[in-house]
């Protein structure tokens, strides 16, 4: 005769303890976990995901780290001219700037921005740098030091001494005046200098107006 | 300050972004993984730079998203040994002057590479360049917002990718949080090199040598400003 209702619920019951909690649900529990991995992933905010990212080394980018010449490296004007134009394209496409996974481009672009605006270098061109380098290549700068220069555009004789290394012994005190007279000729100058020129500016034309 | 790096990954498009451009859903996607972060042993990627190649793109099963390999060149922050750079004081501490550039901070002068004789005061919290000339001591304060210009002395990394849980430690750890400790920091000099033409003072002090300091463990960047032209820009333009 077929086993009784009574007796198939004995029977699982029986199975199920004998099986133990941990296996009674075993591929259904698998997927329960999988899908609640899944939510809590989800539901994580993507900052989150992304700070974690963040922190962790870039796993699976291969790094060729090649430092390309310092005419490219560096400069601090071609930054600034890179950055402004991404805002230009990032404010005319609009609709995804505020997304969370956009902030942190948001943050860095800004802040580089506002600290290159700062520089002397914003109103370089590459005209300007090329012409620069060309005045510079009787000098026998290396590199580094012509970038420097470039970044900086320094006004004084302790200035050239603390970027170009061992100034003292590669150059006389004519020829770091020249170079001084190259620097701040062909090199635009920073904003608070276009700031303190305008001021002087405006002084001399109250001083003619009241006359 | 910054460089080009050349870099290579796999990046996913999922198909809701197949209607759009790839080198634009790409250019984004590299931008959401890399800027304002940092690479270990690289510096802090700022933005991308161009798009070098791009291969083909594949859709593997059991995903509907389109997997394409870059090749990509990203702008990097990463200033090299012995670069002067400017700053701004983000504040002092018994271990150094913190400075930082907007959008990079964790930059430290320690008290060693200051100008000498330097004392912290501790009433204000600042640290204090002692000047001696002829007519007297000098204090030159070193306030927070100022802005000074250092030289780059040493720079370390830190790995800050999760560890895996072990047993030893998992007592202590549960107790306290785990210190935050900063993935890149930069080390700097500030030899005070003021620049004062005809000012107070004859600007050209020996030239001091800069003090190499010993590398920490945690990615900081020291700095130095022990050098005639380093220091506070108001030490060094003429008034």
């Amino acid at each position: 005769s077929a086993p009784s209702e009574g007796h198939r619920a004995h029977t699982a019951r029986v199975a199920r303890r004998r099986a133990g909690p941990g296996r009674r649900r075993r591929s259904g529990s698998r997927r329960a976990a999988r899908r609640s991995r899944r939510a809590a992933r989800r539901a994580e905010p993507a900052t989150q995901r992304a700070a974690r990212s963040a922190e962790r080394r870039c796993r699976g980018v291969r790094l060729l780290c090649r430092r390309l010449e310092a005419t490219r490296r560096g400069r601090h004007g071609s930054v600034f001219q890179l950055l402004t134009d991404l805002k230009e394209q990032r404010k005319e496409s609009g609709k995804n700037k505020h997304s969370s996974g956009q902030q942190n481009l948001n943050t860095i672009t800004y802040e580089t921005l506002k600290y290159i605006s700062k520089t002397p270098c914003r109103h370089q061109s590459p005209e300007i740098v090329r012409e620069f380098l060309t005045a510079m290549k009787s000098h026998k700068l290396t590199k580094a030091e012509k970038l420097q220069l470039l970044n900086h555009r320094p006004m004084t004789a302790v200035e050239i001494q603390l970027m170009v290394e061992e100034s003292e012994e590669r150059l006389t005190e004519e020829q770091i005046e020249a170079l001084l007279h190259t620097v701040t000729s062909i090199l635009p100058a920073g904003p608070e200098a276009e700031q303190k020129k305008n001021t002087n500016d405006d002084m001399t034309m109250d001083e003619e107006n009241p006359a | 300050m910054f460089v080009l790096v050349e870099m290579v990954d796999t990046v996913r498009i999922p198909p809701w972004q197949f209607e759009r451009k790839l080198n634009d859903s790409i250019a984004e996607e590299l931008n959401k993984k890399l800027a304002n972060k940092v690479v270990y042993n690289v510096g802090l990627c700022i933005c991308l730079f161009d798009i070098t190649k791009l291969e083909d793109a594949y859709v593997f099963p059991g995903d509907g998203a389109s997997h394409t390999k870059v090749h990509f060149r990203y702008v990097v922050f990463h200033p090299f040994l012995d670069e002067i750079l400017i700053g701004k004081i983000k504040g002092c501490s018994p271990e150094g002057v913190h400075v930082s550039l907007g959008f990079f901070d964790d930059i430290l002068i320690p008290p060693e590479s200051l100008q000498q004789p330097a004392k912290f005061d501790d009433t204000e919290q600042v640290w204090v360049w002692e000047y001696e000339t002829e007519e007297g001591a000098h204090d030159l304060y070193m306030d927070t917002g100022e802005e000074i210009r250092f030289r780059v002395v040493d720079e370390s990394f830190v790995d800050t990718s999760p560890t895996g849980p072990s047993s030893a430690e998992a007592t202590s750890s549960s107790e306290e949080l785990p210190k935050k400790e900063a993935p890149y920091t930069l080390v700097a000099s500030g030899e005070v090199g003021a620049r004062r033409e005809g000012g107070l003072c004859a600007p050209i002090c020996q030239l001091g040598t800069l003090v190499w300091l010993l590398v920490f463990p945690k990615a900081s960047g020291l700095g130095s400003i022990s050098e005639p032209g380093l220091g506070l820009l108001s030490w060094w333009t003429s008034s």
